[in-house]
């Protein structure tokens, strides 16, 4: 039996499957344990299609999620307020009703893209290896509408993507990024701002929850006003909180493969 | 409440994209502490030989001859005639104490546990109390292999803080050190917890080893690498930041004012392949144990017993820097290392104030047993 279901936004509809050419595939996400060549650390590599989503909102996709950490595409799809057809057998049934049980049961959050910088793109492998990058360094940008001014352009000009990546972050600024997360290269974090209201949307690739990941987040919350929704944990408070200058840090206890913090500014 | 600051410079950002290639990194540290006062004897180091101390063939240390070479070192180091009563210049019955192990290299070269059991049994001696001990090293693997345990009383603690590679759960998040070494995105390097907020005493008890980034390993890197996370990203290709990372972490506050005193084993060491034995050629038996509170000093005589040794094995001196040596590297030949080491990070380190690196003013006490 192959159960599928349509998650747009933070409600799933259950679909047919009839209509495949309506969608776009997407390859399953996860992460690759392999050693970098002589690299500074030995971080794993994700495979994530939040850039994806992120290049083409506008879509609806469609992920095999059979054998397949179903939780964790339905997380980055819902991270990303995207339409998603999840493809999935009868092994993955209970997690799909567990993550479809958290995401009803969030509260309304903020709707509009909260980031650092926009970037307009020729659609090009290079471009889109640059997003990818980008996105795994949670270096947050909005994709500009064609036409549209943007902070800096991704074309397939770009010789070396991760070259381009680290300018990109030299220039925006490591103490400037509205966020930063300690803890895990492995999470990968969407914002969303509307008044004083953030939304955190955190996506964890591993294969184990991530034990205190650190926040950084531009603007000043108390705890009281700080709810963190953590699936398979329901709330969980934060805790080791500073404000400073500007920014407000806090540590998340555990995230498993999916997490989404209310704050409320002052 | 804890007052926030900064000690040092501003950080790079992404700073490592523009820098020199070989400039040094900018570091920021971050942490409430300050520093505290303490029982301190700058520039001086007392070495105790024993050639009764340890068996070559089995790597067994004979406990008596160890207490031995305490007694000898430690009221040497202090001038007073009772041992206890120079343990008592450090340590009383409030205290918790750390004790930093070494135990990069278990099971085949650590802080020996005869030479562990032996500053536990001082504690003892002084009124602190056995669960008021903690030997501390970051990864659990390692530590467990030694078997600490079998040599001490049920109640001290023996602690690794990351069942796994970075987690952070038992660092503290208000304490660190953040640099950007090679375009990293985990750029902070946390100060353990339980060295902020537990311990008020920390003994660093070190190995005489060569080390294929840092050309040594003594107190110095012991302390610093062994008390924060996050820290092996100073390496990358053949270029490594040792140098001046292993300094900085080093005189991050409360770790530097907490670590009071320094016992390097030097019962066995390695001169090449460090911090690991490769290869059973690759140790030796300085039999020795050096007594100081100057990690600078300390290290910078150790520096000298690694080259020596290396010279008379005709090994490349630890201050090599050929690209070739870096090049076709096969890990068991002497003449070859991944990395072009820095030895010089024990000069850096004294430049920081951590102690005396001019072996002209070093007062080295010798005692043969």
């Amino acid at each position: 039996m192959i159960l599928t279901a349509l998650l747009a936004a933070a409600l799933p509809v259950v679909f047919s499957g009839g209509d495949e050419n309506r969608y776009t595939r997407v390859p399953a996400p996860g992460v690759r344990y392999r050693m970098n060549v002589a690299a500074a650390t030995s971080a794993p590599w994700v495979d994530s299609n939040m850039w994806r989503y992120r290049r083409a909102p506008e879509k609806a996709y469609l992920a095999d999620a059979r054998d397949k950490s179903v939780a964790l595409i339905m997380a980055e799809a819902h991270a990303e307020d995207i339409a998603l057809a999840v493809q999935a057998g009868l092994g993955e049934k209970k997690e799909f009703d567990s993550m479809l049980d958290f995401l009803r049961s969030l509260p309304d959050g903020p709707a509009g893209a909260w980031t650092d910088f926009t970037v307009s793109e020729d659609g090009s492998a290079q471009a889109g290896e640059a997003m990818n990058l980008l996105t795994r360094r949670n270096l947050l940008y909005g994709v500009a509408k064609p036409g549209a001014a943007a902070d800096f352009r991704l074309t397939s000009a770009i010789a070396n993507p991760y070259d381009f990546m680290q300018q990109v972050r030299e220039k925006v600024g490591d103490d400037r990024r509205l966020l930063r997360l300690f803890g895990s290269d492995l999470t990968l974090a969407r914002a969303a701002r509307q008044g004083n209201r953030v939304r955190l949307r955190l996506v964890n690739y591993g294969s184990r929850p991530v034990e205190s990941l650190r926040v950084r987040l531009r603007g000043s919350y108390q705890a009281a006003h700080i709810k963190a929704h953590v699936y398979g944990h329901g709330s969980a408070k934060v805790s080791d909180l500073t404000v400073n200058a500007g920014y407000t840090e806090f540590t998340l206890d555990r995230v498993p493969v999916y997490a989404v913090v209310d704050l409320t500014g002052e | 409440m804890h007052r926030r600051y900064f000690l040092a410079g501003s950080v790079a950002g992404a700073g490592a994209m523009s820098r020199e290639a070989d400039a040094d990194p900018r570091y920021r540290i971050i942490t409430p502490y300050k520093s505290s006062p303490r029982y301190e004897i700058r520039g001086r180091v007392v070495r105790v030989f024993s050639e009764a101390c340890i068996r070559e063939t089995t790597a067994e240390a004979n406990p008596a001859v160890v207490r031995e070479m305490f007694q000898a070192g430690m009221t040497r180091l202090t001038g007073d005639k009772d041992p206890r009563d120079s343990w008592r210049r450090w340590f009383s019955k409030a205290d918790v104490v750390g004790i930093k192990v070494n135990a990069s290299g278990a099971p085949k070269i650590m802080s020996h546990p005869v030479v562990i059991a032996e500053i536990v049994r001082n504690l003892l001696e002084t009124g602190v109390s056995e669960s008021n001990i903690w030997l501390y090293e970051r990864f659990p693997d390692q530590l467990a292999s030694i078997g600490y345990a079998r040599f001490l009383d049920a109640k001290v603690n023996i602690h690794a803080v990351e069942p796994y590679r970075g987690r952070l759960s038992e660092y503290d998040p208000k304490t660190y050190v953040e640099v950007n070494f090679f375009g990293e995105e985990e750029t902070r390097s946390n100060m353990i917890r339980m060295v902020t907020e537990r311990f008020t005493r920390i003994i660093n008890v070190p190995n005489i080893k060569d080390h294929g980034a840092s050309g040594v390993t003594g107190c110095l890197k012991n302390i610093a690498y062994g008390s924060f996370h996050n820290v092996a990203r100073s390496h990358a290709f053949s270029k490594t930041h040792t140098k001046t990372f292993i300094g900085t972490l080093a005189t991050v506050e409360p770790l530097r004012s907490k670590t009071v005193l320094h016992v390097m084993d030097g019962l066995k060491g390695i001169w090449h392949g460090g911090p690991f034995e490769r290869d059973p050629r690759f140790a030796f038996y300085p039999k020795q144990i050096l007594f100081g509170t100057d990690p600078v000093a300390m290290d910078r005589i150790m520096r000298d017993v690694v080259e020596s040794k290396r010279k008379a094995e005709g090994a490349v001196s630890v201050f090599d820097r050929s690209q070739a040596t870096t090049e076709d590297v096969k890990p068991l030949d002497p003449n070859k290392n991944r990395y072009i080491r820095e030895p010089g990070h024990i000069e850096f380190a004294a430049g920081l104030g951590l102690g005396v690196a001019d072996i002209k003013r070093i007062r080295l006490e010798e005692i043969r047993l």
